[in-house]
């Protein structure tokens, strides 16, 4: 207890900020996603705290973020393989960094299209990896769902994974972006930046 | 915070406790990952010991990724997506994706490139990586000698002994074995001349197998040399520093 008292008066502010800020991120990914899974509600919500930490902090930090939590999920879910999709929260870690411009402001048109951009990424990274790994569509309940809606009308087993992934991901990222810009705004402004 | 990841796993100089931890705790993930493959039985907890470990090397893997155009002489987008084709990077992905399910398990092998972490941050391994690079020329000289002999002996070999070496494989792998003077002796040759020139083959091969150990030793030596030279000057300029100063104040206060 002494040992750690004595590291944490080590750190300055700007790494106590930063500790604080991601771990806050890290509890908002865990509790989103359980919240969805527990209402079968055909969201995950997992990028949100990963969004929010590259906006609020940088993009570095969303990928630590993004690992950490792909590093529960590993441990009490699914195991090692877990990692690939790890891909999906790096890509929308990096993506995020777009809706700053560079005095480190967040602008609606930069939001809009770093928003585009993570759809894309993630519809196309949790499609391939799901069809690679599992070699069917998905093992969630709602992408299952729309991915047999594609199958029945006569689309190929990757474009019919593709369909679910991207019609779960389209409110999906939409909602974890609105909620990280929430928290973005909700940060005081000496915490936020580099 | 890519600068303090940078200290963290690269600034040897000023690293304190928490670099030293960061540096045996993917040390110890390395050589720990191993121990499953040691075993013909995959054990329940091999799971757990598989995960843990493996997020350690990959965050390893992704911290360095971060920090790379601190250390590349590119600039900052490029350094970011040259990282990947470096040889240590190809190393540490190789080492990572055997665990993924995306390889088949043939490819299970590839895990044994996790002990090159453990290396990765040793500094002897890091002077043996030195005294190569300077002796570069000098024992790829050697190398060439090498091959080229071993080609020609099984070539030899090969035309004059036709029944003994069924392809011109077996008869490199005779001429391998006999150069290293290892010599199995599940292949030999029969025929006088076949004999001849086995026996020049192992006589030459003490020749060539010493001389890259005589090069490396050498510039392990020099290294060894050059490394205990600068910390007695890092010491010798520790022990002169504070009589300096206070000659330096006394001299002020004369004046």
């Amino acid at each position: 207890m002494k040992k750690i008292k004595e590291f944490l008066s080590g750190m300055t502010f700007k790494q106590k900020r930063y500790a604080v800020i991601m771990m806050i991120c890290v509890a908002v990914n865990m509790i989103l996603e359980e919240s969805m899974t527990l209402a079968s509600a055909p969201l995950c919500m997992d990028v949100t705290g990963t969004i929010a930490a590259t906006i609020i902090l940088e993009p570095a930090a969303g990928l630590i973020v993004g690992l950490i939590n792909n590093f529960f999920r590993a441990i009490f879910i699914n195991g090692p393989t877990t990692l690939v999709y790890y891909s999906v929260s790096a890509a929308a870690a990096l993506l995020a960094a777009i809706m700053l411009d560079r005095n480190n402001r967040l602008r609606f048109g930069r939001v809009i299209i770093a928003t585009a951009l993570i759809i894309a990424a993630s519809t196309l990274l949790s499609g391939l990896w799901k069809y690679w790994q599992i070699g069917v569509v998905s093992n969630l309940y709602w992408e299952n769902y729309f991915s047999e809606i594609a199958a029945s009308r006569g689309f190929g087993s990757f474009l019919s994974g593709a369909f679910g992934a991207f019609v779960i991901k389209v409110p999906d990222t939409i909602a974890s972006v609105i909620l990280a810009v929430i928290m973005y705004k909700l940060t005081p402004k000496k915490y936020r930046g580099r | 915070m890519r600068h303090t990841i940078y200290s963290l796993i690269f600034n040897k100089d000023s690293r304190n406790r928490v670099g030293r931890a960061y540096e045996a705790m993917v040390s110890m993930a390395a050589v720990i990952s191993i121990i499953p493959l040691m075993f013909k039985t995959w054990y329940p907890i091999f799971n757990t010991i598989e995960t843990f470990t493996l997020y350690i090397l990959f965050l390893d893997y992704i911290m360095r990724w971060m920090v790379h155009d601190f250390r590349s002489k590119y600039g900052k987008p490029w350094a970011f997506l040259i990282y990947p084709f470096t040889p240590m990077a190809i190393v540490g992905l190789l080492c990572i994706l055997p665990s993924l399910g995306i390889l088949v398990q043939t490819f299970r092998i590839l895990r044994m490139f996790r002990i090159f972490k453990v290396l990765q941050y040793s500094r002897s391994f890091g002077m043996v990586t030195r005294v190569f690079e300077r002796e570069k020329k000098a024992l790829l000289s050697v190398l060439f000698i090498a091959v080229g002999y071993i080609f020609l002996s099984a070539l030899a070999m090969f035309i004059n002994e036709p029944d003994t070496f069924d392809t011109f494989y077996d008869a490199v792998y005779w001429a391998t074995t006999a150069l290293t003077t290892v010599g199995y002796g599940d292949i030999y040759p029969v025929t006088n001349i076949g004999k001849l020139i086995s026996m020049v083959s192992s006589i030459f091969g003490i020749a060539v197998i010493a001389l890259p150990s005589g090069i490396v030793t050498a510039g392990f030596m020099e290294e060894i040399n050059g490394a205990v030279k600068e910390s007695d000057e890092k010491k010798q300029e520790k022990s002169d520093g504070p009589d300096k100063a206070e000659e330096t104040e006394t001299e002020g206060k004369k004046a």
